[in-house]
């Protein structure tokens, strides 16, 4: 496992984000209670500012959490994980989405990081994240 | 400050407005049910595949980062959108745990032309009333 020994600030680690379908985007709805129209009925979207159905933002960021589990282990994430993040721009049925993470400083035990979600040169989203381990 | 026009775009159905959202108001916690067939089609969403989860594995915290209890409690209108997130973590939630989730309408307010409502949930374990984790929504409200 890499840890946080092994980070140095401005490091920069970069992994597929999740792959963005109709499926996901309904399942993810069902779960959590996104469900709106625009998310999972096509036809519905295309009459929309957006055209066609997109993600939900926090579809997005979740599997920043699971690269952070296998960074530090699920127990530090789970204890003190910190996520914050702003969604600038829809994605959509088929776009490729990058994951992103930038080391920032690690004082004690505590290190931050800056992430990203990109679709080729276009930001998603933005946020940052903090962890203790 | 004005009140900016409606945003339309979106349609279809009716949903609470803006100005009849009450700052401060909360709601009474509510179970917050996860299964391991949850954690599964979870995991399916975002790509990645796991062993069957089974009693006590530990529940993604995105999971639990959720609107199912907030709308039980208010109808959104249409064209409602993530505007921003953030969690902090606390302990894990584990499968077979009793959890709960309380809300609280934190904050609205109108920047460059747009509504924004903040809320903010609290994920406890009911067991031993073990704090999970709390999450602030942000989000775009249309009208």
């Amino acid at each position: 496992m890499l840890n946080q020994t092994r980070l140095t600030p401005g490091q920069r680690l970069t992994r597929p984000g999740p792959p963005l379908t109709l499926q996901a985007f309904t399942d993810f709805g069902a779960l959590l209670g996104t469900d709106a129209p625009v998310h999972n009925d096509p036809a519905y979207a295309t009459k929309t500012q957006f055209g066609s159905v997109i993600a939900q933002g926090p579809l997005l960021l979740a599997s920043f959490e699971t690269w952070f589990c296998e960074l530090f282990g699920e127990d530090a994430w789970s204890r003190t994980g910190r996520l914050t993040a702003k969604f600038l721009s829809p994605a959509g049925i088929g776009d490729a989405v990058t994951l992103e993470i930038i080391v920032g400083d690690a004082k004690e035990d505590r290190t931050t990081f800056e992430l990203r979600v990109l679709h080729q040169d276009r930001l998603l989203a933005l946020g940052t994240a903090a962890i203790d381990a | 400050m004005s009140m900016p026009e409606p945003d339309r775009r979106m349609s279809g159905w009716t949903g609470v407005g803006y100005a009849d959202i009450a700052v401060g108001q909360t709601f009474p916690a509510q179970p917050l049910p996860v299964t391991a067939d949850d954690v599964a089609r979870f995991r399916r969403c975002l790509g990645e595949v796991s062993p069957p989860s089974e009693s006590g594995t530990r529940v993604p915290s995105f999971l639990l980062n959720e609107l199912r209890a907030m709308k039980k409690q208010m109808r959104f209108p249409p064209g409602v959108l993530h505007a921003q997130e953030e969690i902090e973590m606390h302990s894990a939630a584990r499968l077979g745990e009793a959890l709960t989730v309380s809300i609280t309408i934190a904050n609205k307010y109108i920047r460059n032309d747009k509504r924004f409502i903040v809320i903010d949930q609290h994920v406890e374990c009911s067991n031993d009333q073990r704090s999970i984790m709390n999450i602030r929504h942000i989000l775009y409200w249309p009208c």
